[in-house]
């Protein structure tokens, strides 16, 4: 819960940070600003992730992120039909948020690592980073019902499309033009429906064996689950 | 055959420190004759170590890019005082395909040295950077390396027996993606009961240096902190003026001269050092 | 296998909206060479507005040499600007009843050949190459009717007779122009 606290109040400051950014730099560094405060975001997440030193769900994070990249391998013909989003979820779902951040980040760089790293790498770690925070802070109720879960897969989805059109926005044209935001986002709306479906399908089919595999794992070798565990 | 990629041999803190400052000086630098130094050297380098075919794509990919941009930037930018023909009484005009062209040399400059970066800046070097601080992380990568190729050659094999014995349905895809999993976390859990058998997660990590930061590190690390900090200073100051709008207008002093000639150096700096290379591979080759 | 196929029909189903988004976009721009706006523009001057109301309206970028090595380097090289800083001297108008003060400055602009750059009828970006943020981060085009500034956007304000319309550039968030609505306490 303490560490949950502390994360937010990164949060903040870096919301103040950001503002405080737009009001100082004259109105050609926003892209910059956002990249840098990007980057900086993930830091925390980072940092808290260091303190973790249990060695068996580290490495049960680095199975997930395997099958995470592989899973966009595997997928990478068609364009934006991913299973990322949806194992993210399910990690951050089974094993707390900042093990969901990982997951979500580490991929993002791993795949990049094959597909081309590029300015867009700090904004894809957030975002799916975020992504997998957030299914950890629901846990409990993605659980328990599955259209909480099918509904959380379909607005990730959205939030995801449209964070990625505010940085192709901000990139193009060093400020944010709402003529051009409007223009991305309606190019890219076939894109985001497209990634909302395939987050649903994804999540819905693969909830069911994973659920039993890592129910399994976790109940044979008696790993600290943050689901297993008592809310406090 | 000659080795590539020779300026990644360097200490991975000099690459690093080049590349940044290199990808946002590019970025920030909005002056044409700045920004096609970038691309035109960023090119020059990558012929030297990317093949033929792959220099192609890449060229085809950045003229691409410079004509998306010159074609879409009137559409929103309608400033300037050369209207060629106008769109719902609003100009479109030939300063603002200049400034899509300016926009898209600058993106395929970036995009390019992203590339070249991105290729030879392996995960080795990286949590070589970041490994005291970020030891779990880079542990958890490398692990995830590992099993990824793993899983890959599991999930061919497991393929070819399934479609052998006519197994080739969506619903076996699920079968043996389930059957994979369960496979890796068994993997995995046997790899962490190994890791802490062998004393792993108790007391301080270790570290193994496996780069030295030598002369020539040095050197090159000087050269580019002195040819950035002087470029960013007389950018700063106002030495390369230019703008788009309304007008075209450069400002192009004696000290402007010196300034591009200081960046060219900066850019080219790979490329030297991986012709040094190439020559010094020879002639070391030609004396055995 | 059947995942490329799928991906081959999606690339086509898209590129095939792309394309017909765009023949309509086209149809729907009304293009003019140069001199066809030219000659649009004059005979739209001589024409007579029947049963209309009476406004005046002038543009005027003058604080701008009050803050002139903010100014950016592109408009002050672009030899652009006049030296009294007027754009539009104070001249009346009869428009139709109803409409905005943006069809106005549109209207005006259009026939007076001067530059414009608006996003969609609620913000104008700049007038005569001179453009927001061009002379300094709070700087920018801002509007009075009748000696106060409306809060609306300019597209929101609907004239009446007699209304005097003021168009003038702030190097200063408004506070230049005798604007106190940024200014704290009061």
């Amino acid at each position: 819960m303490k560490t949950k606290i502390k994360i937010v109040i990164w949060l903040g400051l870096i919301t103040v940070l950001v503002l405080a950014g737009a009001f100082v730099f004259d109105d050609s560094s926003w892209s910059y600003v956002c990249i840098a405060v990007s980057a900086l975001c993930i830091v925390p997440f980072f940092l808290s992730f260091e303190r973790k030193n249990d060695t068996t769900k580290n490495v049960i994070l680095a199975v997930l992120i395997a099958l995470n990249t592989v899973g966009r391998f595997v997928f990478a013909p068609l364009p934006s039909f991913k299973p990322v989003t949806a194992i993210t979820i399910i990690c951050g779902m089974y094993m707390g948020p900042v093990y969901g951040f990982m997951c979500g980040s580490l991929t993002a760089v791993l795949s990049n690592f094959y597909f081309g790293q590029g300015p867009w790498t700090a904004f894809q770690m957030l975002s799916w980073g975020l992504v997998g925070f957030g299914a950890g802070l629901l846990g409990r109720r993605l659980m328990n019902s599955k259209a909480v879960l099918l509904i959380y897969g379909m607005i990730t989805g959205c939030l995801y499309s449209l964070v990625m059109d505010i940085w192709t926005t901000m990139w193009m044209e060093n400020t944010f033009n709402i003529e051009r935001f409007m223009f991305y986002v309606t190019g890219a709306l076939p894109t985001m429906v497209i990634y909302m479906v395939s987050n649903c399908i994804f999540l819905f089919v693969l909830i069911g064996p994973m659920r039993r595999k890592m129910d399994r794992i976790f109940i044979k070798y008696d790993i600290n689950s943050d689901l297993h565990r008592s809310q406090d | 055959m000659n080795r590539k990629y020779a300026f990644f041999d360097m200490h991975p803190v000099v690459s690093l420190i080049y590349f940044l400052c290199v990808i946002v000086s590019g970025m920030f630098f909005r002056n044409i004759v700045l920004e096609l130094i970038s691309l035109i050297s960023a090119f020059v380098y990558i012929t030297t170590i990317f093949d033929r075919g792959r220099v192609i794509k890449t060229a085809l990919f950045c003229g691409a890019v410079i004509v998306l941009m010159a074609l879409t930037n009137p559409l929103f930018s309608h400033n300037g005082v050369t209207p060629l023909f106008y769109m719902n009484s609003m100009a479109v005009t030939l300063e603002s395909v200049y400034y899509g062209v300016s926009s898209g040399i600058m993106l395929s400059a970036v995009l390019v040295w992203c590339a070249v970066f991105s290729d030879g800046f392996d995960f080795e070097k990286i949590s070589y950077i970041f490994g005291r601080a970020f030891g779990n992380i880079s542990v958890v990568i490398s692990v995830a390396l590992r099993l990824i190729k793993l899983i890959r050659v599991r999930s061919r094999d497991l393929a070819m027996v399934d479609s052998a014995n006519g197994r080739t349905r969506l619903k076996d895809m699920l079968n043996r993606f389930s059957a994979i999993m369960g496979w890796s976390f068994e993997q995995g859990i046997e790899l962490s009961h190994s890791m802490k058998a062998r004393g792993y997660g108790r007391g301080r990590r270790s570290f193994y240096n496996r780069f030295r930061f030598g002369a020539s590190d040095a050197a090159v690390l000087t050269a580019v902190v002195i040819l950035s900090g002087a470029t960013i200073w007389m950018y700063a100051v106002g030495d390369f003026g230019f703008a788009i709008y309304p007008k075209v207008w450069i400002n192009i002093t004696d000290r402007t001269y010196l300034g591009f000639i200081l960046y060219s150096v900066l850019v080219l700096i790979p490329t030297a050092v991986e012709i040094r290379d190439s020559i010094l591979w020879k002639y070391y080759r030609s004396g055995i | 296998m059947g995942k490329l196929k799928k991906s081959r029909i999606i690339a086509c189903l898209i590129a095939i909206l792309a394309v017909a988004a765009i023949v309509v976009l086209i149809i729907n721009t009304d293009f003019e060479t140069v001199d066809e706006h030219a000659s649009n523009a004059s005979n739209e001057a001589l024409e007579s507005v029947t049963d209309g109301i009476s406004v005046s309206i002038l543009i005027n970028y003058s604080t701008v040499f009050d803050n002139y090595e903010n100014l950016s380097d592109g408009v002050k090289n672009a030899g652009v600007l006049r030296d009294d800083g007027v754009l539009l001297d104070k001249t009346t108008v009869v428009i139709e009843k109803g409409k905005s003060v943006y069809d106005l400055l549109e209207y005006v602009c259009r026939v007076n050949d001067i530059a414009i750059e608006y996003n969609g009828s609620t913000y104008v970006q700049g007038i005569g190459y001179l453009y927001e943020y061009d002379c300094g981060p709070i700087s920018g085009w801002m509007y009075k009717v009748n000696g106060i500034f409306p809060r609306d956007a300019c597209g929101d304000y609907i004239l009446e007779d007699g209304d005097e319309v003021e168009w003038r550039y702030t190097c200063d968030l408004g506070r230049d122009l005798g604007d106190q609505y940024y200014n704290m306490g009061d």
